[in-house]
């Protein structure tokens, strides 16, 4: 009697354990591609925001390929570089996060120096190139207009003779 | 010589032809954007696409390709290459409307791609279960594409022993969340497939 007690709650604690992994198992199944979607997308928008700000993402761009292959090897079941379904998703999602976070703020550092590359350009450089310019051309005019009229006055008049 | 009207006629020109040089210089340059795709054999040409000289393979027998994709779409692309078994009717993706075939993939590979990056997936494709009947009919049941078992194909020819692998060429659309088989160039639209014959014997 005392035995077969001790079968029941044994049998019914393991039965809890084992329902209860199933479950976790399945909600990480379910909620992992959900990330996986959420996060790729994520990065992916990311990485082409800072390429558009002119950075070089190709650093970035071998990362994400790593966290894709965790993401095949994770659909496939085949797996090399993590022990299993879930690490591989959390080891892909930590590194598109990680991309998100890389590829941002060198998106900002890239756009707030174009920002200032740019301001520079419009509010100081073009406009005191174009004043030097236009001096040099002014001043250049002035010395060829001088030069032809002092040459026009030192020359000596000589009249044909009639035949 | 400041305030005369020379100087500020010059001024004006240098001024307007010195802000345009500036902003075309800051500015992105357009440029036609698309993708390639290409097929070819173990030896990155064409004619080691089939085992032997011919296209006639069997069962047992491994077609070892390799897909280059090439990415020229001025930003990083994250594209699919999808491998579809079509029999000798089933519709082949539509060149005009840039439809994808209607049939099922049986294989994906997915890769990114920065601005002008270049790559090379390898496709290693072993006729797993094939049978050709003696009335000339034919069906391919299962295939290891990349040793990835595909069972259950089940793609069959009737009065005919020829099957077409189709590689097509999605791309990842950030704001649709999804793989599409198009992208823009200008006003038109474009997509990339390539289509490789085999006979069974």
């Amino acid at each position: 009697m005392t035995l077969g007690l001790l079968f029941l709650i044994v049998y019914t604690a393991l039965a809890a354990v084992d329902t209860t992994a199933s479950a976790t198992n399945t909600l990480a199944e379910n909620v992992g591609s959900d990330f996986v979607l959420a996060s790729t997308n994520q990065a992916l928008k990311s990485i082409k925001s800072a390429e558009a700000s002119g950075a070089d993402v190709t650093a970035l761009v071998e990362r994400f390929n790593k966290a894709i292959d965790l993401q095949e090897e994770a659909e496939r079941g085949v797996y090399e570089s993590c022990p299993s379904y879930n690490e591989c998703i959390v080891q892909s999602n930590t590194m598109m996060l990680s991309i998100v976070e890389d590829s941002s703020l060198l998106g900002n550092q890239l756009t707030a120096k174009f920002e200032q590359v740019s301001a520079m350009t419009f509010t100081v450089y073009v406009p005191i190139g174009s004043f030097a310019l236009s001096v040099v051309i002014v001043l250049t005019y002035r010395a060829w207009v001088a030069r032809r009229s002092r040459k026009y006055q030192s020359m000596d008049i000589h009249q044909r003779s009639a035949r | 010589m400041l305030t005369s009207g020379l100087f500020l006629l010059v001024f004006g020109s240098c001024f307007s032809i010195m802000l345009t040089v500036a902003y075309a210089s800051l500015g992105s340059t357009p440029q036609e954007r698309f993708i390639t795709l290409s097929t070819t054999g173990s030896d990155m040409t064409t004619r080691s696409l089939y085992p032997a000289t011919s296209p006639r393979v069997g069962q047992g027998d491994t077609l070892n390709w390799n897909v280059q994709t090439s990415n020229h779409m001025g930003e990083t692309e994250y594209i699919a290459i999808r491998v579809k078994l079509l029999n000798a009717t089933q519709l082949a993706p539509d060149e005009v409307r840039h439809l994808p075939s209607p049939a099922d993939y049986i294989y994906e590979e997915r890769v990114v791609l920065a601005d002008g990056e270049s790559s090379v997936t390898p496709l290693d494709i072993t006729l797993k279960d094939v049978q050709v009947f003696r009335d000339s009919s034919a069906q391919m049941r299962a295939v290891t594409i990349n040793g990835k078992d595909i069972d259950e194909l089940r793609v069959s020819n009737f009065n005919s022993n020829s099957f077409r692998f189709v590689i097509e060429l999605w791309r990842y659309d950030v704001e649709l969340e999804n793989f599409v088989y198009t992208w823009s160039s200008g006003l038109e639209s474009e997509s990339a497939w390539n289509q490789i014959r085999i006979a069974l014997k």
